[in-house]
């Protein structure tokens, strides 16, 4: 077998599937998008322009949820990075070596590796107002009760605590690792120089991680965009819409109870352009800023 | 050595309280597994308590939960394995034979990997209602595809490339095919990495909830679908058999995170 032909053999079959799969559903999704499709009705399906897309941006529910979308991401993203390279990381770095270090680092990948589904149950049941532990820690402080998810105004950021918790420790874990590459001349030199601890981190040893860093700040950006796991286990938009993500609103839109197929493909379509402008922006920005 | 002074037992203590917060939902939840009826329920909450069986008892007699724990036990390796055929060979492929268009491939590819996910669930939704394969295994293992094959086309370029150039060299002098060089050569050597991308795609498609309840409703859920029917709001909660059920989809992850440390700087790279 040839170069050529080897080439051919393999690559042929994975990009006829792969290229299926990325398109013809999202042709598909935009062909219904420009139509009238109702599950729930049986008038003939007729195309209807862009009538959808331009009813999205009159639709206060969609707005909401792309509001919440957003706060989501800045939310999730920020704090999670925050935590994990901000503070866990050199913590860790700093005061666990040997063994100890390898132990935290295994512990801190756990929450990341749970099935997001069991990991919402497990906060659910602490959350919860009657029988929840973190209520009962509170009650020492004579705070309390607190409906974490029953309430509007701390629902989302309840929900938002837990994607925080799985990422802040996988972000810590990654960054220590990356924090090992660092040569200890450089970090030593500092120190002579009489740099403060934090001085270190800030202007010797966080510049050097920050390439591989960016890919990780990346990926968790991308990755906040897969909240539905976590808010239709613990709240399922509710109250009323204060947690209702994109996803969950084109879920009950589309899929769920009201089965406005139409209607939705705009939405998923709406969406699946908002990520590529964000992506990009978000990318070129981080490259630019980095040179 | 590291002297003990105050300030090293003070951060040490934090370093545990860490610890703690990194594990206490999990720990709490399995604890809770064993606790009868009323002593989940009790509060205070008890830490001491006399552990009973019956939420596993219960839970392994439940059919949905049991047909979504051996639907996953199928679904799962079958999509891996086709994702293991499809993507390992391209992988090989992108590191080492350069092509035009190579650059913008690997970029379609590693956009199928970070689709909105609800951009990609609806339009298969009807696609299969369409075909009629609504809540079939085939479907769920197809659209997995898109998982399975990109992630592992991705991750394995990194495997190979950590391949000496120089052995694949000697081989093609020896009068050796491209096809013999990548089996008998690259993949023997790069197959411990490849093997621990497989745990972590495994992993991956193992607790993927969304695209399985968007298109299975009852034959062919997932573990992690059929877990998530108790979340059903308003219910009255049946939190001994959440509980066992959660343990029992957690534990196929934890065993695997094991291995999981070694391998986790190549997940996060996007060149």
């Amino acid at each position: 077998m040839t170069k050529k032909q080897f080439f051919l053999v393999f690559m042929i079959p994975t990009f006829i599937i792969l290229f299926f799969l990325a398109f013809y559903p999202l042709l598909n999704a935009f062909y219904y998008s420009l139509q009238n499709w109702d599950l729930r009705n049986s008038r003939p399906i007729r195309f209807v322009g862009l009538k959808n897309y331009i009813q999205l941006f009159t639709d206060g529910r969609f707005l909401n949820s792309l509001r919440i979308s957003l706060f989501w991401s800045v939310i999730t993203v920020g704090f999670s990075v925050f935590f994990g390279a901000g503070l866990l990381a050199p913590l860790i770095n700093d005061n666990a070596k040997g063994g100890f270090r390898t132990i935290c680092l295994f512990i801190f990948i756990i929450p990341a590796l749970l099935p997001r589904v069991g990991a919402a149950y497990m906060w659910r049941l602490m959350y919860s107002s009657s029988i929840g532990i973190i209520n009962y820690f509170l009650s020492f402080f004579r705070i309390g009760p607190i409906g974490f998810l029953e309430n509007p105004t701390y629902a989302l950021y309840s929900v938002a605590a837990i994607d925080i918790w799985q990422w802040s420790f996988l972000i810590a874990a990654l960054t220590i690792i990356l924090l090992q590459d660092i040569p200890k001349e450089i970090v030593e030199a500092g120190s002579l120089d009489g740099a403060k601890r934090w001085q270190l981190y800030r202007f010797i040893i966080f510049p050097v991680i920050i390439p591989p860093f960016l890919s990780i700040f990346f990926i968790k950006m991308m990755e906040s965009l897969r909240s539905f796991d976590f808010i239709f286990v613990l709240t399922a938009g509710g109250p009323g819409i204060a947690t209702e993500t994109l996803d969950m609103y084109a879920y009950w839109q589309g899929i769920g109870s009201a089965g406005r197929v139409s209607y939705a493909s705009s939405m998923s379509i709406v969406m699946l352009v908002i990520t590529i402008v964000l992506i990009t922006i978000v990318w070129r920005g981080l490259v630019r800023w980095h040179d | 050595m590291a002297r003990l002074n105050g300030k090293n037992i003070f951060y040490k203590i934090i370093i545990i309280i860490v610890l703690i917060i990194a594990l206490a939902p999990i720990l709490w939840m399995f604890l809770s597994s064993f606790k009868s009826r009323v002593d989940i329920i009790s509060y205070p909450p008890k830490l001491i308590f006399t552990p009973v069986m019956d939420n596993y008892k219960r839970v392994l007699q439940m059919p949905t939960l049991m047909h979504g724990l051996s639907n996953s036990l199928i679904i799962v390796p079958i999509s891996l394995l086709l994702g293991f055929i499809f993507g390992v060979p391209v992988g090989y492929i992108f590191a080492r034979i350069k092509f035009k268009r190579s650059a913008d491939l690997r970029f379609f590819i590693l956009s199928l990997r970070f689709m909105p996910p609800v951009a990609v669930a609806l339009p298969f939704f009807l696609i299969w209602m369409r075909l009629r394969l609504l809540d079939s295994m085939p479907a769920v293992i197809f659209t997995y595809l898109t998982i399975a094959i990109s992630t592992m086309i991705w991750l394995t370029i990194e495997c190979f490339k950590q391949v000496p150039v120089e052995c694949e060299e000697a081989a093609h002098l020896e009068g050796c095919t491209q096809f013999q060089v990548f089996s008998r050569i690259a993949l023997p050597l790069a197959i411990p990495s490849i093997l621990g991308m497989c745990i972590f795609i495994f992993i991956l498609l193992w607790n993927e909830f969304f695209l399985a309840f968007v298109i299975t409703s009852q034959r062919a859920v997932t573990m992690p679908v059929a877990s998530a029917a108790f979340a059903v709001v308003g219910m009255e909660v049946p939190w001994g058999q959440i509980c066992a059920s959660v343990i029992l989809l957690s534990i196929p992850p934890l065993i695997l995170s094991y291995f999981f440390v070694k391998f986790l700087p190549y997940f996060f790279k996007v060149n």
